[in-house]
């Protein structure tokens, strides 16, 4: 199973394989084996390639608390919308339909500057409307979809390229 | 002796007492503000009384409230603690008055030695070493002369500071009016009071400080010294005795000037003069603490004497239970303040809610702390959670014992400065004991996360993430024992590794 989580602005991915007791674990860069059993309400031993780790550690909701060595580490388990934007740090944001829906209004056109955070469109799913935002600053370079649109799951609808980006 | 004393504290210190006080039979009071009625000098002490609001001047501060329950509780003794009405002469006063000993110097000592220039007169009078500098408040019209004369770079301190505020480094003239503004409007919002002082600055110095105890007949008696440069935001974090800087010589020379001028202001219980001294060990008076301090504890691991205790019983009259020619220095002690801060972000509190705590243990290790699983750090106190206190036979063994110990500490919910007091027992330069006050500024490599750090937490939440329930697999069943793991591995011997 692949799996990510979310730290500051920084995305790690991971692809686990259960093996024996534990995991062999597999990211971008490295391969791991691992185990991981719980001793006390909070606290957990993790033995990694042989080594042994204390580690405590709280999950609430999408919210991972990890203690070691002194640090406290809080990850989260990114949304679809999170990781096409960390994937894109590189400095282009495609934004795509969380939900099925329909394309409510177009806030933004091509060329026009945005900033982090700041709303692009707004897309309506179950009678709900919500503001998808720009999670860089940058430049709209594409607009695919326009007031009115129905849109499946995952259907582009704007990129946005940061200043700086290599595109 | 005392037949039950109120201690008039929170937090680690409250405890400290509240210990003290059952070693020698001595019912305790304790006082709590809304926000620490689960706190654990509550539940620790014989009785305890609400005093108040969370905020320290609706409740521990406000000494007639506290002068009420302790007479209500028939205490014949208040011991203060340290901050909150430790250091307030007028409480001492109130205390005697109602009476009820304060535990601690007379009012008159506090008065004298509290206030940073009477002191220095003080100190003056007693040839006690000084940074050049005003002798009191500096006037407007005078600031540029007196600067002039003095010397850059120097300091200018407000008259009823502490804890950094007020003060101002200046390296030139040119910058020195501009400053001295500052600092004045500084303290006049923290202190009420824009009344500052000048001295020379001392580059590269060293926090060194001298225990001392006297007894009501006279009798003061020192404890040698503890270093205390490891500091950030002008307070301190990490604490040892002896000083690796301090030769014996000095560490003589130090112990009788501070008994010379305790003994000015008759002084009894415990006490600490502060030096400020340059890497040739030169020091210079800096002021006088009236009470007992947050690092004592140090200075009892390598002495054997508990500075509580021996503050109680003088304060109950009796003499001093040792004498000079009997102290001596028995290996080294570290002291590090575990607190709920932010290394990388300037040290600022972190509050929030420790969900779990683990402290460490085993040989020469005392943890002075206050903390419980579900321990809330509000914004109302200081944010210090423990005193992680390490003894070893010289300073490299008190050095790795403290690493180890740290290794061991576990503080789920919070951020803390126990990763960066991790790395800073690993540091080739501390180990050296070359420190100075500016240590933590120069050395900011220590502040930051080592990448293998974060991947290991990642990987132990990769893992936790591999089941809808957040659960894995091996800790499904919270009676998870041995024999469940080995049924397990045999049952899937054919694709073990063994």
């Amino acid at each position: 199973m692949k799996y990510s989580l979310k730290i500051g602005k920084e995305l790690i991915n991971f692809e686990l394989f259960p093996e024996n007791n534990g995991y062999r674990i597999e990211t971008d860069e490295k391969k791991f084996k691992s185990e991981l059993i719980k001793i006390d309400s909070n606290l957990y031993s993790m033995i990694l390639n042989g080594k042994t780790y204390t580690i405590a550690l709280k999950k609430e909701g999408k919210i991972i608390e990890i203690f070691y060595k002194g640090e406290t580490f809080i990850f989260e388990v990114p949304s679809t919308r999170d990781k096409s934007a960390l994937e894109n740090a590189s400095g282009i944001d495609k934004i795509v339909a969380p939900m099925p829906g329909r394309v409510v209004k177009v806030l933004k056109a091509s060329g026009d500057k945005v900033n982090e955070g700041e709303g692009v469109i707004i897309v309506e799913a179950m009678k709900m409307e919500s503001e998808l935002k720009s999670s860089i600053d940058g430049t709209v370079t594409e607009v695919s979809a326009k007031d009115g649109d129905t849109v499946d799951l995952g259907a582009h609808l704007i990129t946005v390229v940061a200043d700086d980006a290599e595109e | 002796m005392y037949k039950k004393i109120l201690i008039a504290n929170r937090g680690e210190i409250a405890v400290r007492i509240i210990r003290a006080c059952k070693e020698l039979e001595i019912k305790t009071v304790a006082v709590f503000s809304d926000a620490d009625r689960n706190s654990l000098h509550v539940n620790m002490a014989d009785e305890a009384y609400n005093i108040g609001g969370p905020l320290p001047n609706e409740s521990y501060l406000i000494g007639d409230n506290i002068i009420k329950v302790a007479k209500k509780a028939k205490c014949d003794g208040i011991h203060p603690g340290y901050g909150f009405l430790s250091e307030n002469a007028e409480f001492a006063e109130k205390c005697i008055k109602n009476k009820i000993d304060f535990i601690g110097p007379s009012a008159e000592a506090i008065r004298l030695m509290g206030d940073k220039i009477t002191s220095r007169e003080i100190a003056k009078a007693a040839k006690v070493p000084l940074v050049p500098g005003t002798e009191g408040e500096v006037k407007d019209d005078e600031a540029v002369d007196v600067a002039k004369k003095i010397g850059f770079p120097l300091m200018i301190k407000a008259s009823a500071g502490g804890g950094g505020k007020g003060m101002r480094l200046v390296h030139q003239m040119s910058d020195f009016e501009n400053s001295l503004k500052m600092a004045k409007s500084e303290a006049k919002s923290a202190f009420n009071n824009d009344a500052v002082f000048i001295e020379r600055f001392i580059q590269e110095p060293r926090h060194i400080e001298i225990q001392i105890l006297g007894d009501k007949k006279g009798n003061v008696i020192h404890l040698f010294e503890r270093e205390c440069s490891i500091q950030r935001r002008h307070q301190k974090v990490v604490e040892e005795a002896p000083s690796p800087g301090v030769s014996k010589k000095t560490r003589e020379l130090m112990g009788k000037i501070a008994v010379k001028l305790a003994k000015k202001v008759s002084y009894s219980g415990a006490g600490t003069v502060e030096f400020i001294m340059d890497q040739k060990e030169n020091f210079y008076f800096l002021e006088m603490n009236t009470r007992v301090q947050v690092e004592h504890p140090i200075t009892e691991m390598i002495t054997g004497i508990d500075i509580v205790k021996e503050m109680i019983k003088v304060s109950s009259g009796q003499p001093l239970s040792i004498k000079q020619k009997d102290i001596g220095i028995n290996g080294h002690a570290i002291e590090c303040r575990i607190c709920a801060e932010d290394p990388n972000n300037n040290f600022i509190p972190s509050p929030g809610v420790a969900t779990y705590i683990k402290s460490p243990q085993g040989p020469g290790v005392r943890d002075d702390s206050s903390l419980f699983n579900g321990y809330e750090v509000t914004t109302f106190y200081d944010p210090m959670l423990s005193k992680l206190i390490v003894w070893g036979k010289d300073r490299n063994d008190a050095i790795k014992r403290m690493k180890r110990a740290l290794e061991e500490y576990i503080v789920l919910g919070l951020k803390t400065n126990l990763g960066f007091l991790n790395r800073l027992m690993d540091d080739k330069d501390f180990i050296s004991g070359k420190l100075d006050t500016g240590f933590i500024e120069k050395h900011k490599k220590l502040l930051k996360v080592p990448k293998e750090n974060l991947e290991i937490a990642s990987i132990a939440g990769a893992i936790i993430l591999d089941s809808a329930s957040g659960e894995v697999e091996t800790i499904k069943d919270p009676r998870f024992t041995p024999w469940k793991y080995i049924a397990r591995r045999s049952s899937l011997s054919r694709n073990s590794m063994f």
